[in-house]
């Protein structure tokens, strides 16, 4: 199963704060129709209403909301950006990874969550994507077991 | 144990935490029985223990919800996971 779809992959991408992190993370999968152009702002006004509870992990973002926010199909998308940027939360700023998650729910999208867990514990992967010169690093490197 | 795993919409986050404490679960041997899902199930969840990331905890622990909660500062980290949740197995 392919967990991360290489056309949602973006690679140095600039970002002057976390809210341009997430509308630049998200145009991707705007742009191929996995979620509104409405959803990135959500995302943005529930962030900016309670919190940074998107940064999961150090250096790690996962930009995400609920279907009625705008998710149209599954889909998984990265970016990773040139420079880290603070979100504002204490413990895992700043970050270089967004994650944009579109899901709908179902059972296949769950198992993809699980193996994004495993792989993200990969040791050294997260600084083995940040120094990947194209897309098709990045792929093999979520994707090598 | 019953625990109950909980961010904001109860999709990305509270999933991969779920695989997460599984995992830890299953590792040591726990016997845990764990659901996922929104903050809006907090308020009908009858179980042992509330797992979220540390805001949402922060935030639970505030409004002054009954059942223990940890909160968890990164996702990725079993051995935290797998720390905070000890004290609270087999109880």
């Amino acid at each position: 199963m392919q967990l991360l779809n290489p056309s949602l992959i973006q690679l140095n991408v600039r970002a002057s704060n976390w809210q341009a992190a997430i509308r630049k993370s998200a145009e991707p999968l705007v742009n191929q129709g996995f979620v509104t152009a409405n959803y990135p702002e959500r995302v943005i006004e529930i962030a900016q209403k309670d919190g940074p509870y998107i940064v999961i992990a150090p250096k790690i973002a996962l930009s995400h909301a609920a279907v009625e926010d705008g998710a149209i199909k599954n889909g998984l998308g990265l970016s990773v950006l040139v420079k880290a940027v603070p979100f504002g939360n204490k413990v895992n700023d700043p970050v270089k990874l967004v994650f944009t998650l579109s899901s709908v729910g179902d059972d296949v999208h769950l198992n993809q969550m699980a193996e994004l867990v495993n792989v993200l514990q990969k040791p050294g992967l997260i600084e083995n994507i940040e120094q990947a010169q194209n897309i098709d690093d990045v792929v093999k490197l979520v994707n090598e077991r | 144990m019953k625990v109950l795993v909980t961010c904001r919409n109860g999709m990305g986050t509270s999933t991969m935490l779920t695989v997460q404490v599984r995992n830890v679960a299953s590792k040591n041997g726990w016997d845990v029985d764990c659901e996922h899902a929104s903050l809006d199930a907090v308020g009908s969840f009858h179980g042992d223990l509330i797992i979220s990331l540390s805001d949402v905890a922060q935030e639970l622990k505030d409004e002054g919800v009954k059942t223990p909660v940890i909160g968890i500062q990164s996702l990725m980290d079993a051995n935290e996971i797998e720390r905070k949740m000890a004290p609270f197995v087999g109880k």
